[in-house]
């Protein structure tokens, strides 16, 4: 019998086989579209239809692009590494940020009934806005695009974590809790040894889904605000009619993005518990 | 006149009942004393506020009027003097037992140093048969190694008294037994004064000095008290033996399920929720 998780994986790559290569061969031969040097090339433009690069097309452009990630040819053309690292460090910026609003003040309303009732009617205002519907007043108050998206990245990763957090701390078991009153453990102890700990795995819960929320973000708040970024050089692509560049980079946001939730699942897994 | 140890004075428990159907007493009158190093038992059906009582003698709880006083101080919050054996061990999850143990050595000798608070934590493991499972967590444990946990924790503070919630309800009747001598072993080597709540006649009298005997909820009293004088050590199989075992437990089993009939009487006039009735024949056909 072959394992469960090798027939998957078999599977996962047959499917991936099919969806290539039925992409490949529906594609028309030729150049793929690129931004046009001359007029000849305009002309043709004009009569062809545009499509899509092929899967091979795209897979040596990757190639090149990885090769070498961190080139700097200038404003407009930068290597996907680094492009990739303005967005991961604003994102990591704004998600510190508001972990550090949300894990505390999470903790003030899920000890206190009165400051939860106090500070819902905020919460349930301010949490359905669009992060990117504050872009203007960001820009406006704060005066520098990344700062701005920075930001924006704090305001949509605060919710996911002080809900979360609020919850866990809420629905500690009043076992526990008695256990601390038994022992005399002050509320500072009783919160960092007790109250932390039991709700340590809903906390992370919070946090991922805040990261996972601050990844999607980023890309649009970039192409809103340009001059760096992945999002922004999605969009730069886009403009250059560089179609390659862009399935490329939309492949990248994944990729990272995934790599993102598999550290926070990490985490996450060194603070659970059962029962 | 010198109070006991432990002593509950008149203690009343009462819930304000629902749409102005006046209050639900729960118990009153609740009056009773435990000398040091003494083992009493507090036996009832479900319902008439036996664990409600310890809740109160350990603070977590407060009564409606009524005192408690350990060493005659009054009782007014939790604190360490007064170590509790909870029903669901409560156990920290993300602790092993180890931990669970240490962290509660800790909180009760914080200027130990970490090796004295393990070598402390590590005996009482050891004292209810724990060696070798120190570093599992509760989840990795059976339901009898995780209440044994709950009793080397409330043990290793060593508090002025221990009282316990029906420490052995969740468990299967062979565990039951194994762990109840491990509890009288332990109880009997560190001379801890000990009020247990119990439902079960015969761990009653196999492990305590003295029962109270509760009547039925609500308005519950405690209706009698009976001492237990058969030697120690005990042996099971010896009790079991004894005539005299088989008329007090007779008695208690008498008491227990007269008292639910008798208190039904005073239930019908007062408004108040419906007895739950099958339970004491339940009961009976258990113990």
């Amino acid at each position: 019998m072959v394992p469960d998780r090798v027939r998957a994986l078999l599977l996962s790559l047959l499917l991936l086989t099919l969806f290539c290569g039925f992409w490949e061969l529906t594609s028309r031969t030729g150049s793929p579209p690129t931004a046009p040097q001359d007029t000849s090339g305009l002309v043709a433009s004009a009569t062809e239809v545009a499509r899509l690069p092929r899967p091979s097309e795209i897979a040596v452009f990757a190639w090149e692009q990885l090769r070498d990630p961190f080139y700097d040819r200038g404003t407009n053309d930068k290597g996907i590494g680094i492009q990739l690292a303005f967005s991961l460090a604003r994102v990591l910026t704004g998600y510190v940020l508001a972990l550090l609003v949300a894990v505390p003040l999470g903790f003030v309303i899920g000890m206190s009934k009165t400051m939860m009732a106090a500070l819902d009617p905020f919460i349930q205002i301010l949490r359905p806005i669009s992060p990117l519907a504050w872009m203007p007043l960001a820009l406006f108050v704060i005066k520098d695009s990344s700062a701005a998206s920075i930001f924006v990245i704090f305001v949509c990763s605060l919710w996911p974590t002080l809900i979360n957090t609020a919850f866990g701390v809420s629905s500690v078991s009043p076992d526990f809790l008695n256990v601390a009153r038994t022992l005399e453990l002050s509320r500072l102890r009783t919160a960092l040894t007790v109250i932390l700990p039991a709700a340590a795995p809903t906390i992370l819960t919070g946090m991922r889904i805040s990261i996972g929320i601050s990844w999607l973000v980023i890309v649009a708040a970039e192409m809103l605000v340009g001059g760096t970024g992945v999002g922004y050089y999605v969009w730069n692509e886009w403009n250059n009619l560089d179609l390659n560049a862009v399935v490329f980079s939309v492949l990248m946001i994944g990729l990272v993005g995934m790599a993102l939730d598999r550290v926070l699942a990490l985490l996450a897994r060194f603070v659970a518990y059962d029962g | 006149m010198a109070k006991p140890f432990l002593y509950v004075e008149a203690l009343e428990k009462t819930h304000a009942g629902a749409r102005k159907q006046g209050e639900l007493v729960v118990f009153r009158e609740v009056t009773f004393g435990v000398e040091r190093g003494e083992f009493v038992t507090l036996i009832g059906h479900s319902g008439c506020g036996k664990s409600t009582i310890l809740n109160i003698v350990a603070g977590l709880l407060t009564a409606s009027s009524g005192y408690v006083f350990v060493d005659g101080k009054v009782v007014t919050a939790p604190g360490l003097a007064r170590g509790v054996i909870f029903q669901n061990h409560n156990l920290l999850p993300w602790k092993s037992a180890l931990g669970n143990v240490m962290f509660s050595v800790r909180a009760r000798h914080p200027e130990w140093s970490k090796a004295q608070i393990e070598d402390h934590s590590r005996r009482f493991l050891r004292l209810v048969g724990l060696e070798g499972a120190e570093h599992r967590r509760p989840a990795q444990l059976s339901g009898g190694m995780r209440q044994r946990v709950g009793i080397a924790r409330a043990f290793a503070i060593e508090p002025q008294i221990l009282l316990m919630d029906e420490p052995f309800g969740a468990l299967d009747a062979l565990t039951r037994t194994t762990i109840q001598d491990q509890l009288l072993e332990l109880w009997q080597r560190t001379g801890q004064t000990v009020l247990m709540i119990t439902h079960d006649v015969d761990e009653a009298i196999y492990l305590s000095d003295r029962i109270l005997v509760m009547s039925d909820g609500p308005d519950a009293r405690i209706a009698e008290h009976v001492a237990v004088e058969f030697p120690r050590p005990r042996q099971r199989m010896t009790l079991l033996r004894e005539p005299r075992y088989h008329e007090l437990r007779a008695h208690l089993l008498d008491f227990l399920t007269q008292s639910s009939r008798l208190s039904n009487e005073p239930r019908a006039e007062s408004i108040s929720e419906p007895a739950p009735l099958p339970f004491a024949s339940q009961e009976r056909s258990v113990t």
